[in-house]
């Protein structure tokens, strides 16, 4: 079942008023597999998330849900979806265990199996201490993994998560996105998660699509996906001294560099140079200005270079682009 | 049902612990009830400010004025009549009551009342109380001159009764002295009927006889002496008798007034005996009235209960819906309710339902109050119905709060929309101003306000202890609502799932 279409979108069209959101989108999601949909803010994530949990009806096309039109058979379908949005959707004046409760309830699970579930589901997502506690008391890890679990109450087959480490703290979206795997590996159940932090995207998901204006440019295996996109060797550079004006200015002349940007105190070269030859001109390069080259790594373009190669990103204030060295020239 | 169940204990749980939405839901109604309670409890009205002016106050203006002096009216002696006005505008009086000079009871001047009519309710219960107690103490004014003039009269009776005895004494004498008036005419006519020629002849033959010539001729003399004397004599009676027949002729016509005299007599004797009613003050009144209530109650709130129970479920219902509807919307969770696979009909319902058990609980709480407070006795079969009816103007109420919940976004605005309603519904109800004031097509159209619905329908019950087949129309007006609101706030509920996706 690992590369059968479990989930489908086909030919999907949505628009509010005469605002077309989403526009002839197609786009498979296997089974059990961690799916990220990436996208820039208002690209239409949390539209797409929308459509295949049927809250709202496509204007043309159809999600595919286990061979099943999930709006043919909506409530049997809304019972293998658990849906965590970028806020947290629960009762922040009930405790976290009556809002399992009742969330379970709303999901008819008889309240014999519930008494069993809400303590596993607790100590799943790390939150067996917090069961009488009102929800808006938690911290915001908490409060996520309240969403989580809320989600989870009713075991679904497909995990749905809009943006879930948007708002927190590098350690947290640690902690949330290690509780995901967690989840992944003990429920055996689907993942589809939206974010614009494609670092993130990129250690978590195996699977992504990239979705930019209206509709989805691509899908599949992120090294796949990679592969096909990137032009580019990636080096990141990082000297003694990162202030340095002559690299700098020697960078923006060499015809071979393609683009460069600074993050912090290293310096992202992509060449279409072979690796050995790339290494070398950078050694001869230090040698040359005098600044001592403590580390370097090698590579393809990262998702986050890809996503903004494939969507014309734009540039970044902390980040200078060069597009293309030759039209510089 | 068990969803229901876990949906309405949920709602309830959540408008417990937000403390400030329990305490206005809640609390709110019935400290409503208490206020309302206290104030309508009596139908007297309280220091009613009056003020008097006259240039020159008599007797009769200061009675009237210690008529209305009493515990309900302070009455204040005003210098002029511009400065009573004034007071007036100034709400310092209430009414300013401005008396003619040296008012009494034979001018024709009028007492002057000035009242505030921007004070719609208030100016005609003021004007009702002044006027009841000026018509008391002309109703005194009245039956102490008609207990005059009844007591002349009967006097005048007693005396004429008292007389008519002699009036009949006097007549009879006059008719006794007219008779013997013409039996002495009778007897001198018929005594007066001697004729000397006879004695002449017995003369003559006595002379031829006799013919003692001087004798006879002395004789003679003396016979034409007596002959001249008795004419004399009968020219003399005959005199009298015209004389007599004068005096009979008057008597008769004293005869006749005395006659006429007593006939009078009889006859204002007989008008006199003849009214029935010798009561001053039924004179004075001659219909009198008296309102008796149709349902008797001891207080005044025992009457305005009705409306006050109702007054109390249009707001509990409209504020408590809508912000138990606004809550959810804000709410984080309102998403996640929408994704699960319960119908929003349930929703709908288990929102409706809770409002519904929590305004229960404050009608229970409020029918406690009142059994115990005033002592309200109402039989169990009213109750029953009334509770009927209660029902189903709550639900009224609550789906058009859920309404307005649901329609606006935000708390303030949804809270605004409750009360303006209210307000609406209670402005075009009997409870402010008399729908009979209101326009006939205006009218027509307000009668199917459901708080004059509800209000009419518990009135029935409540205070006339009727029975539910009387109130059949305004059963169907209020289900009628019932169902139209039920699938307004269901279409309302789907859209607010598209404002909510955009």
């Amino acid at each position: 079942m690992g590369e059968q279409p479990f989930i489908q979108f086909e030919n999907i069209t949505k628009s509010f008023g005469r605002n077309v959101v989403l526009e002839d989108v197609n786009l498979s999601i296997p089974y059990k597999e961690i799916f990220g949909i990436i996208g820039k803010s208002g690209s239409g994530k949390t539209t797409l998330l929308t459509l295949l949990i049927g809250f709202l009806k496509p204007d043309i096309g159809t999600v595919i849900f286990q061979s099943r039109d999930i709006q043919r058979d909506l409530q049997s379908v809304q019972q293998q979806f658990g849906f965590a949005a970028q806020e947290g959707s629960f009762y922040p004046k009930l405790t976290v265990k009556e809002n399992l409760w009742y969330f379970g309830r709303m999901y008819n699970i008889k309240p014999k199996q519930l008494k069993e579930k809400i303590p596993k589901l607790l100590k799943l997502v790390n939150l067996q201490d917090a069961n009488d506690v009102v929800a808006w008391k938690l911290s915001s890890g908490m409060q996520k993994r309240l969403d989580i679990a809320c989600a989870l109450i009713h075991d679904p087959k497909v995990l749905i998560l809009d943006e879930p480490t948007e708002d927190l703290d590098p350690a947290l979206r640690n902690e949330i996105l290690n509780l995901l795997r967690k989840i992944n590996r003990e429920k055996d159940l689907t993942i589809i998660i939206t974010s614009h932090l494609l670092n993130e995207m990129e250690s978590f998901c195996k699977k992504v699509a990239i979705l930019d204006r209206k509709k989805i440019i691509d899908s599949g295996n992120i090294n796949d996906l990679k592969n096909k996109y990137s032009k580019y060797l990636e080096l990141c550079l990082e000297f003694e001294d990162p202030d340095d004006d002559y690299i700098i200015s020697e960078i923006k002349t060499n015809r071979k560099i393609k683009k460069y940007s600074v993050r912090g105190n290293k310096i992202y070269i992509y060449t279409n140079q072979k690796g050995e030859e790339a290494l070398n001109n950078v050694v001869s390069l230090a040698r040359e200005a005098g600044n001592r080259l403590v580390n370097v790594t090698m590579g393809k373009q990262n998702l986050t270079e890809l996503f903004e190669e494939l969507t014309k990103y734009g540039e970044k204030e902390d980040v200078k682009v060069i597009r293309d060295n030759k039209e510089k020239h | 049902m068990s969803k229901l169940l876990e949906i309405i204990k949920k709602n309830i749980k959540l408008l417990i612990r937000s403390r400030s939405s329990a305490l206005i839901v809640l609390f709110g109604p019935l400290v409503l009830m208490l206020l309302i309670g206290l104030a309508f409890n009596t139908s007297s009205l309280f220091d009613i400010k009056i003020g008097t002016y006259s240039s020159s106050y008599s007797e009769l203006s200061n009675s009237i004025v210690s008529t209305l002096k009493d515990e309900q009216f302070t009455v204040i002696t005003v210098e002029s009549e511009e400065k009573c006005v004034n007071m007036i505008k100034t709400g310092d009086l209430h009414v300013c009551t401005i008396f003619p000079p040296d008012l009494n009871l034979e001018s024709n001047d009028k007492i002057v009342f000035h009242v505030d009519q921007s004070r719609l309710n208030f100016v005609y219960i003021i004007q009702e109380k002044i006027s009841d107690k000026v018509a008391t103490k002309s109703e005194e004014l009245s039956t102490t001159l008609t207990n005059r003039i009844l007591t002349s009269l009967n006097n005048a009776n007693t005396k004429l009764t008292e007389k008519k005895g002699s009036v009949s004494s006097l007549s009879s004498d006059l008719s006794s002295s007219k008779k013997s008036i013409e039996d002495i005419i009778l007897g001198i006519n018929t005594s007066l009927t001697s004729n000397f020629s006879e004695v002449y002849e017995e003369l003559d033959d006595l002379t031829e006889d006799d013919n003692s010539s001087s004798k006879y001729s002395q004789l003679e003399n003396l016979i034409e002496d007596v002959e001249d004397d008795y004419n004399t004599v009968v020219a003399l009676l005959k005199s009298s008798t015209t004389s007599l027949g004068d005096v009979k002729t008057k008597l008769s016509s004293n005869i006749q007034s005395a006659g006429d005299l007593q006939k009078t007599i009889n006859e204002i004797n007989n008008d006199i005996n003849s009214i029935e009613i010798t009561d001053a003050a039924k004179i004075v009144s001659p219909v009198t009235t008296e309102i008796k209530p149709v349902a008797t109650e001891a207080s005044n709130i025992s009457y305005t209960f009705p409306t006050l129970v109702i007054l109390v479920l249009l707001f509990a219902g409209l504020l408590l819906s809508s912000t138990t509807i606004v809550q959810e919307r804000e709410s984080k969770a309102y998403f996640r309710n929408f994704i699960t696979p319960t119908p929003d009909i349930m929703f709908i319902f288990g929102n409706y339902l809770s409002s519904l058990l929590i305004v229960l609980v404050q009608l229970i709480i409020i029918f406690i109050v009142m059994f115990g407070l005033i002592n309200i006795k109402i039989p169990n079969i009213a109750l029953a119905n009334a509770f009927v009816i209660l029902i189903l103007a709550s639900s009224v109420f609550i789906l058009l709060g859920m309404l307005i919940g649901y329609m606006f976004k935000s708390g303030e605005t949804a809270n605004i929309a409750s009360v303006s309603l209210g307000a609406i519904l209670l402005f075009f109800s009997n409870t402010i101003l008399p729908l009979e004031t209101l326009p006939t097509s205006l009218r027509n159209i307000v009668q199917f306000n459901p708080y004059i619905t509800g209000e009419v329908a518990l009135r029935k019950i409540l205070l006339f202890n009727q029975g539910l087949d009387v109130v059949l129309p305004q059963i169907y007006t209020l289900v009628g609502y019932i169902v139209l609101l039920l699938a307004t706030v269901y279409l309302i509920r789907e859209f607010t799932k598209k404002w909510f996706s955009q």
